[in-house]
């Protein structure tokens, strides 16, 4: 990931000029950001594989739907958050979709063979954060959708609450009572069953969420 | 303490972010993707205070509908036109060959219409060369394979403007192996990519994107953007001219010169060393980093400068240097 203070032009820059043609500056965009859109996928699916599929069609979105971009501040990764999300609600169509669109493109699918790219102690590892993310989206399952939302873009992505509200596209103090609301009804759930039993509480049907 | 840090507390350890493995690979299929997209961008359909919103639900069937009448009537009405109104195709074939015995053939594949390149082999090296503007483009194969097992296939086919050279071996064989080489305008942006064997890319002035899961990459006198990812092989580069420059590499070296001052400047490694060769005629905004390794920058620096180098590796050393190779 590149710090934003070592590169050249701020996201606004770049993506007017992605918008009027520089597509290698929407891959300048693509390199920003896609860490953090990877990362908030797979914290919504505990799957790194499946977040890795549909990193690059989130951008894909984003693209068709550049002209509607708001940015917070400097930053479009809001916004691109915001995309990911909504992608998310249809992820087995659109997943289907966009593996097309960027298969259409001509080049080859990514080659995520396990054999040669990842290390034996890589899978593991991976393995490993599947299994703590998935104890971690059972922890927040009891919480309504609106609810979880929040937590993954103010907890898991560390966003503000002014950017978590651009990518949600809700106003700041709408993000904020969810986050109190959230944090009184986990708290009330933590009082009811202690913390070892809230972790254990759900069936593991809850973890691999598909809206 | 604000609500979202009570959160964290309240809730368990998320995992460790990750970095986007294949980078290179999947920014290149982006781009191409992106270039393929309809010219131009459905007009905006902004809404004060909101980002984009799902469709209304009855647009959905409806839009099917239209789909559909559309399709029918785009097979029914070149037909019933007797075939004299066929549009100019977007995917078009311009080579396919399966080899009956092994060896080297070469074709001179069309360029009407071309604007980015792919080229991609399972197993073998892949070796793409700048030349003059021409409106063919050898293509070379060297084919081996057991002559008791299947044959490799090469295909090429032009897609929205990007022509792709694709040599696929039908079984996951060791014997098979097929290294391809193509010579074109050199200012064509190229993605290459293999799975086992060197890259090799000279004399180009558009951008480039190398994925390679085992050999070397070799780069010389570019002048476009470059973006490689090596898993286990070294990159290598030379005569180097690229305002920008992406590496990243997992067990090899990454050993680059540059023949003039580069704008930015990323390469990450590992467990391999990572050597920079920079002029020396402008001043360098340097993060360098080895966890175990030397870091060594000889290049002069500036806190505010306009030319970035970033270069980290895990277990390896780190050194920028000016001037060429020792």
């Amino acid at each position: 990931m590149i710090p934003s203070d070592l590169t050249e032009p701020g996201d606004v820059v770049l993506w007017q000029q992605a918008a009027s043609g520089h597509h290698d500056s929407f891959g300048v965009l693509f390199d920003r950001h896609s860490a953090a859109v990877y990362n908030y996928l797979f914290r919504r699916t505990a799957d790194w594989s499946v977040a890795e599929d549909l990193t690059a069609a989130v951008f894909l979105q984003a693209w068709r739907r550049r002209a509607q971009v708001r940015f917070d501040g400097d930053s479009a990764l809001p916004w691109l958050l915001g995309v990911a999300r909504l992608l998310l609600r249809n992820t087995v169509r659109s997943r289907s979709r966009y593996q097309a669109a960027l298969g259409r493109a001509g080049a080859e699918p990514v080659v995520t063979a396990v054999g040669l790219g990842d290390p034996a102690e890589f899978v593991a590892d991976r393995l490993d954060s599947e299994r703590q993310m998935a104890q971690l989206r059972r922890a927040v399952a009891s919480l309504p959708r609106h609810q979880q939302e929040v937590i993954e873009l103010c907890v898991f992505a560390a966003l503000d609450q002014q950017a978590a509200a651009i990518s949600l596209g809700v106003s700041v103090g709408t993000v904020k009572s969810r986050l109190h609301r959230a944090r009184q009804r986990l708290s009330a759930t933590l009082r009811d069953s202690g913390v070892g039993e809230l972790q254990q509480s759900r069936p593991s049907g809850a973890v691999r969420e598909v809206r | 303490m604000d609500t979202t840090d009570e959160l964290a507390d309240l809730l368990p350890t998320a995992p460790q972010a990750r970095g986007l493995p294949h980078q290179a690979a999947h920014r290149a299929r982006l781009l191409a993707a992106i270039a393929a997209e309809p010219q131009p961008a459905r007009p905006a359909l902004r809404r004060a205070g909101r980002g984009w919103l799902p469709p209304r639900r009855w647009l959905v069937p409806a839009a099917a509908a239209i789909a559909v009448l559309a399709i029918a009537f785009g097979i029914a009405l070149p037909q019933l036109a007797g075939g004299t109104a066929a549009p100019r195709p977007a995917r078009s074939s311009v080579l396919r060959s399966v080899p009956t015995q092994p060896g080297t053939r070469t074709w001179q594949v069309p360029l009407a219409g071309v604007h980015s390149v792919v080229m991609s082999s399972d197993s073998g090296s892949v070796s793409v060369s700048g030349a003059a503007s021409s409106g063919t483009a050898p293509v070379t194969a060297r084919f081996s394979w057991r002559q008791n097992q299947q044959p490799p296939v090469i295909s090429g086919e032009v897609v929205h403007g990007t022509l792709s050279i694709l040599a696929k071996c039908p079984t996951s064989s060791p014997h098979c192996l097929v290294s391809l080489a193509i010579t074109i305008p050199s200012g064509m942006p190229v993605y290459a990519r293999t799975n086992l064997g060197d890259v090799q890319v000279t004399g180009m002035s558009g951008s480039v994107h190398v994925a390679d899961q085992l050999g070397t990459v070799d780069l010389r006198d570019l002048s476009g953007a470059v973006n490689v990812t090596d898993n286990l092989g070294d990159i290598d580069g030379t005569g180097l001219a690229s305002a920008r420059a992406t590496m990243t590499a997992s067990l090899g070296d990454i050993d680059v010169s540059f023949s003039s001052a580069p704008t930015f400047i990323s390469a990450s490694d590992r467990e391999g060393d990572v050597t920079i060769r920079v002029p020396g005629t402008t001043s360098y905004r340097v993060s360098a980093s080895a966890q175990l390794g030397a870091a060594t920058v000889q290049v002069p620096r500036a806190a505010k400068a306009a030319h970035v180098i970033r270069a980290d590796s895990q277990l390896g050393s780190v050194t920028i240097l000016t001037g060429g190779p020792a």
